[in-house]
């Protein structure tokens, strides 16, 4: 995959720089859709966990509250 | 009539909907998400195989672009709130409290933003620095064409700085692609219409702004 467009010199000497490359352009356009993806995901699980009451990522309970809570 | 005369004079009368856009600002928005839309459309349809006379609509477009960012600029500074769209303090605690509840951590709830929560003022300035890159590079490329007001004189800049230039055009041609597809997602969420309502109307609910700003971070004008 190039990063950088380059037309040949008329002298015949080294490429010469004259943009980015449009092969990018489906890769922003795909990293719009994966951020899309994500947000919608990540929102409608922790809105249907929130609704139900569950910790999506459960806090890790200390010994001593562990204790505190037996006692 | 300030912000602070508004709300006294409201004290008595509480309207039910809370001004978040003024006219000039929701004109000025559509207008520059017309111009964004157009050079979008204009630079890239030719790429991937829709060929048509797009440079004289593109240039064009990039002035009124570019005329209607430095009135945003003006405005922004001297009429405008400017720091309520920066970042401050407050958005990086709440945005960390955030963070630490999402994770299962014990932690102060996080505060409800002003007018603008931290990830909108992030949005902003990412927008700002793609758009002011594309202005800045893009007016460069007006020498490198004829155009009714001058004759093109591209000798100014040899060929490796206009390369670079066409480098900075292109890559942030290209990302704001990804910003306007995540903008365009949030405004059609159902949970921010209240959002893309004031970008039509310029109001919100008092109930809307209860329940999802603070009210001593945004000192807003009631209607």
């Amino acid at each position: 995959m190039q990063l950088f467009r380059y037309s040949t010199s008329i002298y015949g000497g080294s490429d010469v720089l004259i943009g980015a490359s449009w092969d990018l352009l489906k890769w922003f356009v795909l990293a719009g859709a994966v951020a899309i993806v994500l947000h919608a995901a990540i929102k409608a699980v922790t809105v249907a966990a929130g609704r139900s009451g569950i910790a999506i990522w459960p806090r890790r309970v200390r010994e001593t509250e562990r204790t505190t809570a037996v006692g | 009539m300030t912000v602070t005369q508004a709300n006294v004079s409201a004290a008595g009368a509480v309207s039910d909907r809370v001004k978040r856009h003024l006219l000039a600002d929701r004109i000025y928005h559509w207008l520059m998400a017309a111009c964004v839309l157009t050079l979008l459309a204009t630079a890239f349809l030719p790429i991937i195989g829709y060929k048509f006379e797009w440079l004289g609509l593109h240039w064009t477009t990039g002035v009124a672009l570019s005329a209607l960012v430095v009135i945003h600029i003006v405005r922004a500074v001297i009429w405008q709130d400017f720091w309520a769209m920066m970042i401050d303090g407050a958005d990086l605690r709440n945005g960390w409290r955030r963070l630490a509840q999402a994770l299962g951590r014990k932690r102060a709830a996080p505060g409800k933003p002003g007018k603008y929560n931290g990830l909108q003022k992030l949005y902003h300035a990412g927008i700002a620095v793609l758009v002011l890159s594309i202005i800045a590079t893009g007016l460069l490329m007006l020498l490198k064409i004829d155009t009714p007001l001058w004759r093109r004189n591209p000798y100014v800049l040899a060929d490796y700085q206009w390369g670079w230039i066409y480098v900075v055009h292109g890559f942030a041609a290209m990302a704001l692609i990804t910003m306007v597809m995540i903008h365009i997602y949030f405004a059609l969420r159902p949970d921010e219409w209240r959002l893309t309502r004031s970008m039509f109307r310029g109001w919100i609910t008092r109930r809307e702004f209860e329940e999802h700003h603070d009210k001593a971070r945004w000192a807003a004008d009631e209607r």
